[in-house]
């Protein structure tokens, strides 16, 4: 587990990458409740490249999310990855956070999530790049099949 | 594959370690990783958490194999009895305000896995954990 942080305006952004398991967790928890204590109010969890989560990380997840609730404040879990959704979905989390597709401005604020470059981003530019190449030899080999027919 | 790891939550890191290498050496997907990574930390952490409530070192046994199409964890311990089977369903509706915080896990392990049986047998805790592996992999 690596763990970044960075504050925008009044939001404190949390990027967290690889697993949030049962090591982990006491030094995230750790991180979160200095700055709950601190006064942070509004935070998100920068999950872009967050892997995996146990139901260690779930509870990390809840109990300071009753804690921001109290004091009126919010989180906001950004970019979740299909595992860690799917773990989300099961156990009946997805109800009780706000959750944000977008990495860039998960509150209305000019808040941009950008301490982790995720992955996903270049596999998917790098595959957009394949398959422009797979169709262009595709249709090099219909028009040479073509040619051939009429030959 | 065996592996004998102590109740201590700093052994969690080494299993996911074994884990992974398990699923290499057999060729499984990411996926199946994560799913058999969380459902062997679940219970593992019941073992470390609840099995010895007078403490001491206690070993627990993790053994993987690949049986026809199926993933096969055995998890052996020498803790108090615990069915994970007969663990009451969780909370999953209730408002922030009142959900109870943790008791997930064994709910996590049933909904990952594709069979559970459990055994005490001589003073041991035996749970056989089946996760059915695609046909494309």
């Amino acid at each position: 587990m690596e763990m970044r942080e960075a504050r925008r305006n009044d939001v404190w952004v949390l990027a967290l990458k690889g697993r949030l398991d049962a090591v982990s967790t006491p030094c995230v928890r750790n991180r979160l409740q200095e700055r709950i204590d601190q006064g942070g109010r509004r935070f998100a969890v920068d999950a872009a490249v967050l892997t995996y989560i146990s139901n260690s990380g779930l509870a990390l997840l809840l109990q300071v999310g009753k804690q921001i609730q109290e004091r009126s404040g919010r989180m906001v879990l950004c970019a979740l990855h299909k595992p860690v959704k799917r773990v989300l979905e099961i156990t009946g989390f997805m109800s009780l956070f706000s959750i944000s597709a977008r990495r860039k401005r998960p509150f209305r604020l000019p808040v941009r999530l950008t301490l982790f470059e995720p992955p996903l981003k270049r596999l998917t530019s790098l595959q957009r790049k394949q398959f422009s190449e797979i169709f262009r030899v595709s249709l090099i080999l219909a028009a040479s099949y073509d040619s051939a027919k009429q030959a | 594959m065996n592996v004998v790891v102590a109740n201590d939550i700093s052994e969690v890191d080494r299993l996911h370690r074994s884990v992974s290498q398990f699923c290499q050496e057999h060729g499984l997907s990411s996926e199946i990783e994560g799913d058999l990574s969380l459902a062997i930390e679940e219970i593992l952490m019941n073992v470390i958490r609840y099995g010895h409530p007078e403490g001491g070192k206690h070993e627990i046994l993790v053994r993987l194999s690949l049986e026809e199409g199926y993933v096969i964890v055995i998890v052996e311990d020498d803790g108090v009895p615990f069915n994970p089977l007969e663990a009451p369903e969780p909370d999953l509706n209730s408002p922030i305000e009142t959900r109870p915080i943790g008791g997930l896990g064994i709910h996590l392990v049933r909904n990952i896995t594709d069979g559970l049986e459990y055994r005490r047998n001589e003073g041991r805790n035996r749970l056989v954990m089946r996760k059915q592996v695609p046909r494309s992999e």
